[in-house]
């Protein structure tokens, strides 16, 4: 049995490792890393040699953790703490990791995926584990060379690069705000130096807050986003307005309500010569913005993050004819429309809501833990031993500014009702708010059962309320202990 | 076509583990200073751990006004483990237990575990910026807190008694796979 993964994220990662779980091989059956010697009886295992399995990634280094890209950026971790797994470990495993290897199609009745450089790899269960990229935008001037995503370790090392550059070479600015320290390579104030993110998401909030720790002295740092708060995928306004006050003590500026229009460029002055990044440009925004906007229309910028969401990888995987939305469809056992062909991770898009995933739960759930999951599972269906993948919440997500740790999931804000609908809503909301404390903790309840919470500052119970949204258990029980703060899962044994 | 439970990785079966019979717990703490102590650096006693203020992992929590002792469970398919983005908590394939310490990722702090364990039994380290949890005590015939438990609510067995003894059963059905 050939099993060929494409795609070395949480997801393929994790499908590769699994799969060598249920068929040990090499050292790793030697050493009894496997079921067999954890007194688990795996029926029909074929004998050694007979399973392959091979990991590919277009990405030449080792399987790493994109969501640590952000702490590179700050200079809090360096390129090999990036990876997720030991140095060894694919090699101690039998895994096939064929790293700098792009694939461009897929043959399904040939069942071979043709690489980049012409070779073709065959195999008998294929999963596309190859995750998304950074979308961007249809605004004029997006092809600038100022303008980077954030999505792979090559996105962070050409920020960092052109940060280093602007930072240290003659002219950038040393003290952009009160108190910095001068960069010891900078020589005279000429400029300050800009950024502009756009999208005041996960990744465009993660990414301002890591150029401003690592070069807030001489760096200006605006995010840009055309909703009315930042994180309005995750948050609610009031636990948004509670970080980004955090981010802001930090020097980071907001600019809410407005999009960016245009990049346009502007005329580099003499005595920037030198100059390798490119022209400084300048963003054009439209929209009015929230209350108290500065109503400028236009904002400098020597760097630009576009971080305005993700598109899956699909493209490549067309040839084999998969039904795609978004993502690639799959089915509860992460199968696509093509049979021996599995999606898992940020790629994959739940064909249907199953009753487990109803309610506010999107069909695709493009986060780490979800990928991860969905990898596992995915190799388990890929070797015949069927398990349905049930339960995974979308929204979900865990940041942390300034020693303020924070957690939102599902839906933290009740749709409003629509017009003409009266009679009481089937939804209620419990709040409690401590903004001297930084704390603030949200339910939301829907007929009884947890659809949404937001915690912000004690964030210790945020699994077992999240089991409680996943279970959608009736959580009416225990109404008179569910927002106390010492609310634990010891109260769910009075059930 | 084999049922999933056959399928988990590390399966409990056989292995011992630590066993809560929260009725009878009283409170006494002891296995939290026992737990801390058993993780001090040098001192590896009840008074090491208080004079290095070694912080426990096990937790004694209140549930109107009576104490339930909480440790992790070791879970055969760690929730942790998928959530974890660095790498740094893996689950033993031999020991079958789960730990983001002692390995070559490290810990960062994203509390991505402590969003996703059912029970809430990973905690934020009180002075570091790391996520902190049960080992096993891996370096133990017995772990720390049910040698030292008076009560017998925290009991050292074979994962099979303990499935049929607990007294923390509802909660845990209502939570598990979830
Ligand atoms: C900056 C940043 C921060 C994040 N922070 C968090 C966070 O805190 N929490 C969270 O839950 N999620 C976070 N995420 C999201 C998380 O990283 C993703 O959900 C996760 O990586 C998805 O895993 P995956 O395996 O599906 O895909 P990916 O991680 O995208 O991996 C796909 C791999 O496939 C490769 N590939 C693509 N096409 C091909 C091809 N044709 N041939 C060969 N290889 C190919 C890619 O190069 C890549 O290596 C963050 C993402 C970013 C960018």
């Amino acid at each position: 049995m050939r099993f060929v993964i494409i795609g070395s994220g949480a997801a393929g990662v994790r499908a590769a490792e699994t799969l060598r779980q249920i068929f040990p091989s090499g050292e790793a059956r030697r050493s009894g890393n496997s079921f067999e010697d954890s007194g688990v009886q795996v029926d029909g295992r074929p004998e050694d040699g007979q399973v392959t399995v091979t990991l590919v990634s277009a990405e030449d280094f080792p399987p790493y953790s994109r969501c640590l890209l952000p702490a590179y950026l700050a200079g809090r971790c360096r390129e090999e703490d990036l990876t997720i797994r030991p140095r060894d470990f694919f090699r101690k495993l039998g895994i096939n990791l064929l790293l700098g290897r792009e694939a461009l199609a897929v043959d399904p009745g040939k069942k071979v995926v043709k690489l980049a450089d012409g070779e073709e790899l065959p195999y008998d269960r294929l999963l596309i584990a190859t995750g998304a990229a950074s979308r961007f935008p249809p605004i004029p001037g997006i092809d600038r060379p100022q303008v980077f995503g954030l999505r792979h370790l090559a996105d962070a090392r050409a920020i960092e690069q052109a940060c280093v550059q602007m930072c240290t070479r003659p002219g950038a600015h040393a003290g952009a705000h009160a108190g910095a320290q001068p960069d010891s390579d900078s020589r005279l104030v000429a400029q300050t130096r800009s950024v502009v993110v756009i999208g005041g998401g996960f990744v465009g909030v993660e990414a301002a807050y890591a150029l401003i720790r690592r070069w807030g002295a001489q760096l200006e740092v605006t995010v840009v986003e055309k909703e009315a708060q930042i994180l309005p995928a995750q948050f609610d306004a009031y636990a948004a307005g509670m970080l980004q006050r955090e981010m802001e003590k930090e020097g980071i500026r907001f600019i809410l309500g407005r999009q960016v229009g245009e990049i346009v460029g502007q005329e580099r002055p003499d005595h920037e010569a030198g100059r390798e990044v490119g022209d400084r440009c300048r963003v054009v925004l439209t929209g009015s913005g929230t209350a108290g906007d500065s109503g400028e229309e236009s904002l400098p910028a020597d760097l630009i993050i576009v971080a305005a969401g993700i598109t899956p990888n699909t493209a490549w995987a067309a040839s084999a004819g998969p039904a795609v939305r978004r993502g690639i469809l799959i089915d509860d056992y992460l199968e696509t429309s093509v049979p021996g062909i599995y999606a898992a991770g940020d790629v994959a898009e739940f064909r249907t809501l199953s009753p487990e995933r109803a309610g506010a739960l999107p069909t695709w759930t493009p986060i780490w833990p979800n990928a991860s999951a969905q990898g596992r599972i995915a190799a388990y269906n890929m070797a015949s031993r069927r398990r349905a993948c049930r339960g995974l919440i979308g929204l979900q997500n865990a940041v942390e500014f300034r020693e303020v740790p924070a957690i939102a999931m599902g839906l933290v804000e009740p749709p409003v009702p629509a017009k003409g609908e009266s009679g009481e809503s089937a939804y209620m909301v419990l709040v409690k708010a401590e903004p001297e404390q930084r704390r603030y903790k949200k339910l939301v309840l829907y007929k009884n059962a947890l659809v949404g919470m937001v915690l912000v500052g004690d964030i210790s119970q945020a699994g077992v309320y999240g089991a409680l949204l996943r279970k959608k258990t009736d959580v009416s029980r225990f109404a008179d202990t569910i927002m106390n703060d010492n609310f634990n899962c010891g109260h769910l044994r009075s059930l | 076509m084999k049922p999933a439970r056959e399928l988990k990785a590390g399966c409990l079966l056989g292995m011992r583990r630590v066993m809560i019979d929260a009725g009878k717990c009283n409170g006494c703490m002891t296995c939290v200073l026992a737990c801390a102590g058993a993780h001090a650096a040098n001192d590896k006693s009840i008074i090491g751990g208080m004079m290095e203020k070694t912080p426990p992992r096990i937790q004694v929590l209140p549930v109107k006004g009576r104490a339930v002792p909480l440790l992790c469970l070791h879970c055969e398919e760690p929730a942790c483990v998928d959530a974890c983005m660095t790498g740094a908590m893996r689950k033993d394939p031999k020991s079958g237990l789960v730990s983001n310490e002692g390995g070559e990722q490290a810990c960062v702090g994203c509390w991505m575990c402590i969003m996703a364990c059912p029970y809430g039994a990973v905690r934020q380290h009180p002075d570091k910026k790391v996520a902190l949890k049960c080992d096993g005590c891996p370096d133990r015939e017995v772990p720390a807190c049910a040698a030292a438990c008076p009560m017998d609510a925290l009991i050292w067995g074979e994962v099979d008694d303990f499935a049929a003894g607990r007294a923390m059963k509802t909660a845990l059905a209502l939570l598990e796979g979830a």
